[in-house]
């Protein structure tokens, strides 16, 4: 069974070497610069500890090395990810991008199928309040659905609900470990600066 | 045959520290030795010999019941029935005799069933559309079965046999209300009382069950909603707390930005443990894995670039050591659902919450020591 006390250690290994990495690559940083490059490194190592086990791993990292802005999340996962090719799930990082197109396609057949159907319902509607009150609970369950997949990274291709939920356990118990050695680094950094 | 109950029992009583797996593997494997016979041979009921043949003709079409009825024949009717049945089972299925034998053998066991409800549903695989072939299977018989059923309550042994013959299992029976799920190819569930057993229905408890229970899970994880039921409720609990998380690393991260200008944690007055002996309670807060004293980290060879690989170590470690508070909520629910996961072995989750961390280690080794 994963040890949550062994992932933070590697977590915090991995976050250490990507910061490393990061100064490196670019000296005098702005504040904003700075806290892009320990959020995405934090990141990163957060994914690269789950080794692409789980979708969400393998959606941030995808994200991160798709090239935006001015490409300087990708040049810094590039550089923080570096020569070790084989830690970097590559097949599946293409297979994230490509799913997102396909589900972008399923989600405007979606949306097509969803007009016509709020249009049945509507008319179905008029029947007893128990049948409304039950509609209404789905509608409300669905959209809450939608919005957690939008929280997950790479949750947009998760049609599954029971996947779902199983990839947010996971991100859950990552996002925690990861809370926890940020903020006990920050407390140090502080301490020692204050000392 | 009620022998073979009370060992079944005994047996997987026996097996209680067992995964739910090997259990159900077992028992399959030591009731399928017993002769199945036996359970042929508690047709003593005339009038359930009718009713299993009538709802055997539409399925099988190919039985004659001659002396139906008669008591002299009524073995020999059984045996046909039984006989004929297997055959026509596996014609119609062509996967083979070994699922219907277990599950005419399963009903031997299915008082013990009743206990490992909750255990069942986390052992099962899925496989969509075997499941639905299976279970158009089961739905032919069962108007049958609902008759078997009335007729004989007493004879709940008999008619657990009878009846599992006619279908695979899609059955509704006064005592045993559990759903069953074997790890075989196939799911086999079985209908609660009252509720429809066609195969879309079945299909769809199937996956609530299992939604509901990942449900259970983040219960557990996310603070503060033991009190909350309902799927809509939950999720609200969950998107607000993961929304919280992700501020939080954020937050964190643009302090950590602006405590350090230069970006190196790396320093080692970072982490000396002078430092942390004075703002122990502070950690405390934090609630750090108590099992730190992993030997194999601190023996890790160091890079060029990170100091010494014990200094992230002995920093972490040193957070943990004072302890006051020994385990805040976060990290208590989280041992708690780790050791939750680990007892019941969820076939789809287990593949990656049990992942093979050591191998992980390894693989960091030969990026460390770069």
């Amino acid at each position: 069974m994963r040890n949550p006390s062994s992932v933070k250690r590697e977590f915090l290994r991995k976050w250490i070497k990507g910061l490393g990495k990061c100064r490196l690559l670019k000296n005098n940083m702005s504040f904003l610069e700075r806290k892009k490059a320990i959020k995405l490194s934090a990141d990163l190592a957060m994914a690269s500890t789950r080794s692409g086990a789980a979708r969400w791993s393998r959606a941030l990292i995808a994200e991160a090395s798709s090239p935006d802005d001015d490409g300087y999340n990708k040049i810094l996962t590039e550089h923080i990810f570096g020569s070790p090719e084989n830690q970097r799930p590559k097949g599946k990082v293409q297979s994230t991008t490509s799913s997102s197109s396909l589900c972008r396609s399923r989600r405007i057949l979606k949306r097509s199928r969803l007009v016509r159907k709020v249009v049945k319902k509507k008319k179905k509607k008029i029947g007893s309040p128990k049948v409304m009150a039950n509609w209404i609970a789905k509608r409300l369950v669905k959209k809450r659905t939608k919005m957690l997949k939008s929280l997950l990274p790479g949750g947009e291709s998760m049609d599954d609900d029971v996947v779902l939920i199983e990839e947010t356990l996971d991100y859950v118990q990552y996002l925690r470990a990861q809370v926890e050695v940020m903020r006990c680094l920050a407390t140090a950094s502080e301490l020692t600066r204050n000392s | 045959m009620l022998r073979c109950l009370d060992n079944s029992g005994n047996f997987t009583g026996n097996c209680s520290d067992m995964t739910v797996l090997e259990r159900q593997r077992m028992r399959m494997k030591w009731q399928q030795e017993q002769p199945c016979h036996e359970n042929q041979s508690l047709y003593g009921d005339s009038a359930l010999g009718e009713v299993v043949a009538k709802s055997m003709k539409p399925e099988l079409g190919q039985l004659h019941f001659p002396s139906f009825g008669l008591g002299s024949s009524r073995f020999e009717a059984a045996s046909a029935i039984s006989a004929t049945s297997m055959a026509g089972v596996e014609e119609s299925r062509g996967t083979g005799s070994v699922p219907e034998k277990e599950k005419m053998s399963s009903a031997c066991g299915k008082h013990s069933f009743k206990k490992r409800k909750s255990d069942k549903i986390h052992s099962s695989k899925v496989v969509a559309e075997s499941e639905n072939k299976e279970k158009k299977m089961k739905g032919g018989g069962e108007e049958g079965e609902s008759k078997i059923t009335e007729q004989n309550s007493n004879k709940n042994t008999t008619t657990n046999n009878s009846s599992s013959k006619d279908t695979c299992g899609g059955t509704s029976k006064g005592n045993s209300k559990a759903s069953e799920v074997q790890k075989t190819d196939y799911i086999h569930v079985r209908a609660r009382r009252g509720q429809a057993t066609d195969s879309h229905s079945l299909a769809e408890r199937v996956r609530r069950e299992k939604i509901s229970e990942r449900m259970k899970y983040l219960q557990d994880l996310v603070p503060g909603c033991n009190k909350i039921t309902g799927k809509a409720g939950m999720l609200d609990e969950i998107i607000n707390y993961v929304q919280s998380l992700q501020r939080q690393v954020e937050f964190l991260s643009m302090k950590l930005a602006a405590v350090n200008p230069a970006l190196d944690f790396n320093r080692d007055d970072l982490f000396s443990k002078e430092v942390f002996s004075t703002c122990g309670p502070s950690f405390a807060t934090f609630g750090m894995g108590s099992d730190m004293n992993n030997p194999a980290y601190l023996q890790f060879n160091s890079g060029q670039q990170v100091p010494p690989p014990s200094i992230p170590e002995t920093f972490l470690d040193s957070c943990c050591f004072p302890q006051i508070l020994p385990s805040s909520t976060y990290e208590s629910d989280l041992h708690k659902l780790i050791s939750v996961g680990s007892d019941q072995p969820r076939a789809v989750s287990s593949s990656f919450l049990s992942q093979p961390f050591t191998g992980v280690v390894e693989a960091s080794h030969p990026k460390m020591e770069m």
